[in-house]
C-alpha cells in the first residue's frame, strides 16, 4: 500500500494552500459572508485569475487537465479557509464541466469547455424539484417537449444554488416523447436570459454568499442542440457529477475539520482562565484530541474515495460512506469547536460558527446522512427498508 | 375507560402551573414562527411582544405584589419560559428573562428607596435592565473581573469593560459588578466585588453590539466604561459583598435557560413531527421510517426527563431547600437535549431544514447559546465531579 502523495500532489497542495491564505484569509471569508451578497464575485474572479475553473478540464478542451483527486486536494485547502462558500469553485466544476465531459457533444465541449476554464461562463445545476430531495426521479415533475428546433420546459426546481449568477442552468426534465408520454428524462442548458425563466431566493442557515434559488419555468423555449447527451437518458450525464460531489464533499469536510482543529488549538493555547491557559484542562485536550482523530479519519476516507474514482473502480459505496462519515465528523467537530471557545465561539467575529453552520449542509445536501445508510444497507444485502 | 386512581405523592402541575401554561400557550399565538423569523432577519428587537407581555402581567410573575407583581415562584416561572421558548424560539425569551428574574437581587437586597423607584417600572416594562457581570478575561472565572469602582466623595467612579451584556441597546439601568477594593490576606477572592443598580449613562458608557450566530433580535454587547459616575445610593447590599448576593440567583437562572431550552427542544420537535407526518417520499410519509421516528421519540423522552428535573429543582428553591444539583442538572439536560432535538429536527426536515422559512434553522442556531451559557457542560459537570461525587477540583 502507498499513502503518499505523488511529488505533483503534494506541489499543488502547497500550492492551493498558499494561495488560500494569501488571497481568501479566513477574515475575508467571514466578511464575505456578512455583508449580504447573493454571489461571491470576487471570489469567482480570484478563482479565475489563478485558474481553478480549469482544472479537471482536458488540455485539448482548454483546462489543465487533472482528475478528481486533484480537485479533492484543492477543495480541502480552499475549505480550511473557504468552508462552504467553496462550492462557488466546486458547484459549476461538477455540475457543468463534469456534466459537460461525461455527457456533452463534441460541440458543446469545444465551444463551452474553453470559457469555463477561464471563468468566462458559469453553470447552476436545476435537478432538484420542491416535492423531492434524495428521490430525484420520483419527484420529477418538470418536463420538456421539442416543439420543431426548439424545447419547450415546465416546471419548478428548487435548491438551484449559483442560479442567480449562472449563465446556464443545467436542467433536469421529464421527456416528452413525440406521441405525448413520458419517456425518460433530458438533461437540457437553459441560459439564465431565456424568457420564462423567474427565480426566488432562498435564504438559508449558511454559505449565504453563493446563494441558492427557486427557480421557475414557464413555456421556456432553448434551441434543440442544447440538449446534453442522447434524448431521453439525461440522468446518466449527471450520474458521474453526483458521485463525484459526495467525494469533493468528503474532502471539503476535512478541509473544514483542518480550520477547526488549527481555530481550537489556538484558542486554548491563548485563552487564559483559573490562571493558566485553557490547553492545560485534560477534558480540552480530549476534545481537541477527538477533533485530530477525526479529521485524520476524513482525510483518509475522502481520499481513497477520490482514488477508486480516479482509477476507474466501482466507488459509490466508498463515495457515499465517506461524504456521510466526514459530514458527520465535521459537524460534531464544530459543535465541539464552538464549546471550547464557548462565548467566543457564538460570536460572528470568529469563525467557528461559520463552520458549523456550513457543515450542517453536508449532512443533509446532496443526500441525508440517513438516506446514505438507506442506500449503504442495501448493498449490505439488507432488504430496502423505505 | 375509568382514570386509574391517582396515587398520592403524584407529581401533578398545580392550578396556577396549568393556568400559566395555557394562558401563554394563547398569547403566544399572535406572536407565529414568521414573526420571530422577521425579527431574526432584522435583528429587531420585538418591542411588540415585549409590550404584550407587560400588559399580560408575564413580566412581574414572580415579583412580590408589592411591586406590582404576581407574587409566584420559580415553578411557575419555568412554566412560562418553556411556552414562551416554545412559541418563540430564544428571541421570545430572551427579550423578557432579564425583566423576569433578572433583578430578583435588588428585590432581596436593595434599598426601600430602590425598590420602590425601579421595580414597578420594571414590573410594568418601562424599565428595561441590562446584567453588566462577564468581562473579556472572565467568563465564569467572576472574581478575576478587572472593572474598577474608585471612591469620588460620596460616589464612585467606575471604569472597565463588560462583554456578552444582553439588551445594552435598549436597557434603562444595568446591574453592574465591580472591584471596589483588592481582597484582603485570608479573604475569599470574591471579597471587595460590589454591585450597583445604577442608570446606563451612554455618555459614559460605550455600547458596542456582536454580532453573533443566533438570537439577532435580542442585541448582546461589549461596554466600554469611562468614568461613569455612580452614586453610593445606586449600591446593591453591602460594600465588597456583591458577588455572594449574586449567588443566590444563580440556581434560578439554570432553571429558566433550561426550561427555554426544554420548551425550544419542543418547538423544533413539534416542526419535525408535523412535517414526518405530511412529507411523502417513496410513496409514504417518511414518518413511517425507522429511521426518522425512533431520533424524534428519543428526543421527546430526553426533553420529558429534563423538564422533571426543571420542576424538581424549581420546587425545592420555592421551598426554600438547596437546588445547586438540581439547578445544573436541570440545565446540563435541558441543554444537551433542547439541543439535541433541534438537530435531529434538523435532520427530518432535510434540505428544508436549511431554508430559513423552515424556522427549524432558527431554533438550532438559538438553542446552542443554552448549551453554553450562564455556565458550559462542562463546567456543571466539574461541579458535579466535586459536589455529588467527591472528586477533586480539575481546575
Amino acid at each position: 500500500m502507498d499513502f503518499d502523495l505523488s511529488d505533483t500532489d503534494l506541489a499543488w497542495r502547497d500550492t492551493a494552500r498558499e494561495w488560500v491564505e494569501q488571497r481568501w484569509p479566513k477574515s475575508r471569508a467571514r466578511e464575505l459572508e456578512a455583508s449580504g451578497q447573493t454571489f461571491p464575485q470576487e471570489l469567482w474572479d480570484d478563482l479565475s485569475e489563478a485558474g481553478f475553473h480549469g482544472i479537471g478540464i482536458p488540455e485539448e478542451y482548454g483546462g489543465q487537465g487533472g482528475t478528481v483527486f486533484t480537485q479533492a486536494i484543492g477543495a480541502r485547502e480552499l475549505s480550511r479557509n473557504l468552508a462552504g462558500l467553496v462550492a462557488t469553485w466546486l458547484a459549476p466544476a461538477v455540475g457543468g464541466t463534469l456534466t459537460l465531459l461525461a455527457a456533452g457533444s463534441e460541440t458543446q465541449k469545444r465551444t463551452l469547455l474553453p470559457l469555463m476554464a477561464r471563468g468566462e461562463v458559469n453553470f447552476a445545476i436545476g435537478v432538484t424539484e420542491p416535492g423531492g430531495g434524495t428521490d430525484i426521479l420520483g419527484a420529477l415533475r418538470t418536463t420538456s417537449r421539442l416543439d420543431g428546433d426548439q424545447w419547450v420546459i415546465n416546471g419548478q426546481k428548487t435548491w438551484s444554488t449559483g442560479a442567480g449568477n449562472a449563465d446556464y442552468l443545467v436542467v433536469l426534465a421529464v421527456n416528452i416523447s413525440d406521441e405525448g408520454r413520458a419517456a425518460g428524462n433530458n438533461l437540457i442548458l437553459v441560459p439564465r436570459s431565456t424568457r420564462g425563466l423567474d427565480m426566488r431566493h432562498i435564504p438559508k442557515l449558511g454559505v449565504r454568499a453563493l446563494a441558492s434559488y427557486e427557480v421557475f419555468l414557464d413555456d421556456v423555449r432553448v434551441p434543440v442542440d442544447n440538449i446534453v447527451g442522447p434524448r431521453g437518458q439525461g440522468w446518466k450525464g449527471i450520474v458521474q457529477g453526483l458521485n463525484a460531489d459526495k467525494v469533493l464533499l468528503s474532502a471539503c469536510c476535512t478541509g473544514i475539520l483542518d480550520g477547526i482543529l488549527e481555530d481550537a488549538l489556538r484558542y486554548l493555547h491563548e485563552r487564559e482562565a483559573f490562571g493558566r491557559t485553557i490547553e492545560h484542562f485534560q477534558a480540552l485536550q480530549h476534545k481537541v484530541v477527538d477533533i485530530a482523530a477525526w479529521r485524520h479519519t476524513s482525510e483518509l476516507v475522502a481520499y481513497h474515495a477520490a482514488w477508486l474514482m480516479t482509477q476507474g473502480r466501482p466507488s459509490a459505496s466508498a463515495a457515499t460512506m465517506a461524504k456521510m462519515i466526514t459530514s458527520e465528523y465535521a459537524v460534531e467537530a464544530a459543535d465541539v469547536g464552538l464549546q471550547l471557545l464557548g462565548g467566543m465561539g457564538y460570536s460572528a467575529e470568529t469563525d467557528m460558527q461559520r463552520y458549523w453552520r456550513d457543515a450542517r449542509l453536508f449532512r443533509i445536501a446532496p443526500i441525508t446522512g440517513e438516506m446514505s445508510r438507506n442506500f449503504i444497507a442495501e448493498r449490505l444485502g439488507m432488504p430496502r427498508s423505505f | 375507560m375509568t382514570a386509574p386512581a391517582r396515587p398520592t405523592g403524584a407529581w401533578d402541575l398545580s392550578e396556577d402551573q396549568l393556568a400559566i401554561r395555557n394562558a401563554v400557550d394563547a398569547g403566544m399565538k399572535k406572536f407565529p414562527l414568521e414573526y420571530w423569523r422577521e425579527a431574526d432577519r432584522t435583528a429587531t428587537f420585538p418591542h411588540e411582544f415585549f409590550a404584550f407581555a407587560a400588559a399580560q402581567g408575564w413580566l412581574g410573575l414572580a415579583m412580590p405584589t408589592e411591586f406590582g407583581g404576581s407574587g409566584l415562584g420559580i415553578s411557575e416561572a419555568v412554566m412560562m419560559m418553556e411556552a414562551i421558548a416554545r412559541g418563540g424560539g430564544l428571541s421570545a425569551a430572551s427579550a423578557v428573562h432579564m425583566n423576569v428574574f433578572g433583578t430578583n437581587v435588588v428585590v432581596k437586597h436593595g434599598s426601600p428607596q430602590m425598590r420602590q423607584e425601579n421595580l414597578p417600572d420594571i414590573v410594568a416594562g418601562r424599565m428595561r435592565v441590562a446584567f453588566g457581570v462577564s468581562e473579556p478575561d472572565s467568563g465564569l472565572d467572576t472574581t478575576s473581573l478587572r472593572t474598577r469602582a474608585v471612591r469620588r466623595g460620596s460616589d464612585w467612579l467606575v471604569s472597565g469593560r463588560k462583554v456578552w451584556i444582553s439588551t445594552a441597546q435598549v436597557a434603562d439601568k444595568i446591574l453592574l459588578l465591580t472591584r471596589t477594593r483588592d481582597p484582603e490576606p485570608g479573604e475569599p477572592k470574591d471579597a471587595g466585588l460590589t454591585l450597583f443598580f445604577t442608570d446606563l449613562d451612554r455618555r459614559h458608557i460605550t455600547v458596542k453590539e456582536i454580532e453573533k450566530l443566533g438570537r439577532a433580535a435580542v442585541d448582546s454587547n461589549e461596554l466600554f466604561i469611562d468614568d461613569l459616575l455612580v452614586p453610593d445610593r445606586d449600591m446593591v447590599g453591602a460594600e465588597g459583598r456583591g458577588f455572594r448576593m449574586l449567588l443566590d440567583g444563580l440556581n434560578p437562572e439554570r432553571l429558566l435557560v433550561a426550561s427555554e431550552a426544554v420548551g425550544i427542544g419542543r418547538a423544533a420537535l413539534g416542526l419535525a413531527v408535523d412535517y414526518a407526518k405530511e412529507r411523502h417520499v417513496f410513496g409514504r410519509a417518511i414518518g413511517q421510517n425507522q429511521g426518522v421516528q425512533f431520533p424524534l421519540a428519543d428526543s421527546y423522552a430526553r426533553l420529558e426527563s429534563a423538564w422533571l428535573m426543571i420542576l424538581r429543582g424549581a420546587a425545592l428553591y420555592d421551598q426554600g431547600r438547596d437546588c445547586g444539583a438540581e439547578a445544573n442538572i436541570a440545565k446540563l439536560l435541558g441543554g444537551e437535549y433542547g439541543f439535541e432535538a433541534a438537530d435531529r429536527a434538523m435532520q427530518v426536515l432535510g434540505g428544508y431544514s436549511y431554508a430559513k422559512e423552515y424556522h427549524v434553522e432558527r431554533l438550532w442556531r438559538e438553542v446552542k447559546l443554552c448549551r453554553l451559557a450562564p455556565v458550559s457542560p462542562e463546567l456543571i459537570l466539574c461541579y458535579l465531579a466535586e459536589r455529588k461525587l467527591g472528586l477533586p477540583k480539575s481546575y
